[in-house]
């Protein structure tokens, strides 16, 4: 299993972020490279991208607040 | 974004343009099960709708609105995706005031996708401004947008994005004296210039104004020409 993790040091630490929407669903397949969800600071969008292929394990639910590092799904 | 990623120098600049007559939502609120046929009850409605990769909620593109883009990319840890977007917005005001247009940045209650970087002219938003983040391998690349009331009926595309967003089930009501358009906002600051005896018209470099001196509510008479040297925000 794939870690996929929140990215590091895009934002300023005190910013608030969010997952505003996953682009695939939980057991979907996803290709190395793929943007698989949104993460919403402020009006700011940053984009998580598919560290492997495989199925998508989806840990936090969209809408849900997220900090840098944080393991957000899996892929295996 | 892609080019930007892969080190080509030239895709980074600055875009002015406009659009034809929609809405533009995020992948927030396509992801909705409401949206598809929200969507095409707008588009029945005359306003189509669109998704966009920058945050933000729905928003109006049109005629009249222009819409600012700066595509820019920096080797990672070079640069805070915060203070380049703050260089953005800056920059949009300084053009702005530059064309006789006091215009700030800052929350306005109660608008419609409300932000920290609104552009504002005395507290009314002109316009919203969302970016795009993208990083790959050691670079990263940056959408900064803008889209800007020029003319036109803002309480008509206000109703256009409240009736969307309560179709797909995430539905607030503006204030509509929360929004201006530029010549709207220009013609009140006329009008309390005349007022006091002062001409509120200036000219810079960077711009130019001409605004006719009857009535531009309604008349369409206001006329701004931006000059841009076409560098990119860094």
């Amino acid at each position: 299993m794939t870690d996929v993790t929140i990215p590091t040091g895009l934002w300023n630490d005190g910013d608030e972020a969010a997952i505003s929407a996953w682009l695939y669903s939980d057991g979907d397949i996803v290709a190395q490279g793929a943007i698989v969800a949104e993460i919403m600071v402020e009006k700011s969008s940053f984009e998580l991208v598919a560290p492997a292929a495989g199925s998508l394990t989806i840990l936090v639910p969209a809408e849900e607040a997220v900090r840098p590092g944080q393991v957000a799904a899996r892929i295996g | 974004m892609a080019a930007l990623l892969n080190g080509d120098a030239a895709a980074r600049g600055l875009r002015l343009w406009t659009n034809t007559k929609c809405l533009v939502t995020t992948r927030r609120f396509a992801a909705l099960p409401t949206f598809a046929r929200a969507a095409a009850e707008s588009a029945a409605r005359g306003w189509p709708v669109h998704v966009r990769t920058s945050g933000g909620t729905t928003v109006v593109h049109r005629p009249g609105m222009l819409n600012v883009s700066a595509f820019d990319a920096w080797i990672d840890d070079s640069r805070d995706v915060t203070t380049a977007f703050e260089r953005f917005c800056g920059r949009l005001v300084a053009v702005l005031r530059s064309a006789g247009v006091d215009a700030d940045v800052g929350w306005v209650p109660f608008s419609h996708c409300d932000g920290r970087f609104n552009l504002t002219v005395a507290g009314r938003k002109i316009g919203g401004t969302a970016s795009l983040v993208r990083r790959r391998r050691s670079m990263v690349a940056m959408l900064a947008h803008a889209s800007i009331w020029i003319e036109g009926d803002v309480t008509v595309d206000l109703e256009a994005v409240e009736r969307f967003e309560r179709d797909i089930g995430c539905g607030v009501a503006y204030n509509r004296s929360a929004h201006a358009s530029i010549c709207d906002a220009m013609a009140e600051a006329r009008s309390v210039g005349h007022a006091n005896g002062q001409d509120a018209r200036r000219s810079g470099d960077w711009a130019r104004v001409s605004a006719a001196d009857q009535a531009v509510r309604g008349a369409g008479a206001c006329h701004i020409a931006v000059n841009i040297d076409g560098h990119c925000p860094d």
